[in-house]
């Protein structure tokens, strides 16, 4: 987790803008891992959570000059990878949406991969956390995968505590639907 | 107490309770069985969503250190290439970008075209002197200091030895020897 790493990662941050270019190459050796897995809960394959990783380490790089230490690194280093993530997803879905147009002839076919991908459950888990809302997402990739608390969530969206509650409840309750096949309703 | 509702067993299992409330709802949990079992299957539920954490290989964090190192080294010499565009536009303001590059690409060609002809004519020159050689050698050889130029004239036109004019016994040039066949050899 990317919070526990909190006094390395200022330490490698402070080497850097101390003109030791080889300290980012160690804060990528650090937080690697972590922002994989993350950029992994919004894109939901690992091919394109490394793609994504290495957008997010180029953003960090320019970006740490200018920072000024308001806020936690890590707090700032997940506001990086999820501002990114949904830019990815953006992006994705204007292909997808390409791709989809050009394959129509091809539905039977990946009707029939679908269902094969969804014996898998951790696909399917995936799948159903991808049809949701982006803040629903964005608070249960934090609060349930990335175990960090609900104060800390509020300050890395930069929303109430009781806003956050309300998303996790909410985008539970739809992943529970989606999963248990009934249609979820995003409210 | 009052019954759970499905928010408070979500935050009881996240931690997320204060130490008197997350007492209560233990307590609760063992009395009520509805509650219990309740708790039991949103546990279940959020325990499906669990997914293990991929630790990242250290092959696989130096690749995206190498990649990241050549993303922004390749920005950076984008930056450049800016700054030179800028530069050029200022030199030539009136040409399109389209323009600036055939422009660019004619000079190129041009240079290309006339270089085999400057370095024939460079070559030409060359071969004039050679032409010449008896000249020139005759020209370096005057500029030799008087013992050279001794040496020069026994070779070439010696009548003898003066030996009223040398304190050596190095044979002493008749000047007007030289100067005689310098004329013969110009003719």
């Amino acid at each position: 987790m990317l919070v526990n790493k909190e006094k390395e990662i200022i330490r490698y941050v402070k080497e850097f803008l101390g003109g030791e270019e080889e300290s980012f190459d160690s804060l990528i050796r650090l937080i690697a891992s972590d922002v994989v897995n993350i950029a992994y809960y919004y894109v939901g394959n690992t091919e394109d959570a490394k793609d994504l990783a290495q957008d997010v380490f180029i953003k960090l790089y320019n970006k740490l000059k200018g920072f000024r230490g308001q806020a936690a690194v890590s707090s700032w280093i997940y506001r990086i990878v999820a501002n990114s993530s949904i830019d990815f997803l953006r992006r994705r879905k204007k292909t997808v949406t390409l791709n989809e147009d050009v394959t129509e002839d091809t539905q039977a076919e990946s009707d029939i991969r679908g269902k094969m991908e969804r014996k898998d459950t951790k696909e399917f888990v995936q799948r159903a956390i991808d049809k949701l809302p982006s803040r629903q997402k964005e608070v249960i990739i934090l609060k349930h995968f990335e175990g960090l608390k609900i104060t800390q969530i509020s300050k890395i969206l930069g929303c109430s505590e009781s806003s956050v509650k309300t998303h996790l409840f909410r985008g539970l309750e739809n992943l529970k639907k989606i999963i248990g096949g009934e249609d979820a309703v995003f409210i | 107490m009052q019954c759970l509702s499905k928010d408070d067993l979500i935050l009881f299992y996240y931690g997320e309770t204060s130490r008197e409330r997350g007492e209560e709802i233990g307590n609760h949990l063992k009395e009520c069985s509805r509650c219990f079992k309740l708790y039991e299957e949103t546990k279940g539920f959020l325990s499906l969503l669990k997914r293990e954490r991929k630790e990242m290989s250290s092959f696989e964090i130096e690749s995206i250190i190498r990649t990241v190192r050549e993303l922004i080294e390749e920005s950076s010499n984008s930056g450049l290439r800016k700054r030179l565009g800028r530069v050029f536009e200022r030199v030539f303001p009136r040409f399109t970008l389209r323009l600036r590059l055939v422009s660019v690409v004619a000079a190129i060609i041009i240079c290309l075209l006339f270089f085999p002809v400057f370095i024939n004519k460079k070559y030409n020159n060359t071969s004039a002197l050679k032409n010449k050689w008896d000249i020139l050698q005759i020209e370096m050889e005057l500029s030799l200091d008087d013992e050279d130029a001794s040496t020069f004239d026994v070779y070439y036109n010696f009548d003898g030895w003066d030996i009223n004019s040398s304190k050596s016994n190095f044979p002493r040039v008749n000047f007007s020897h030289i100067s005689s066949h310098i004329i013969k050899i110009s003719a």
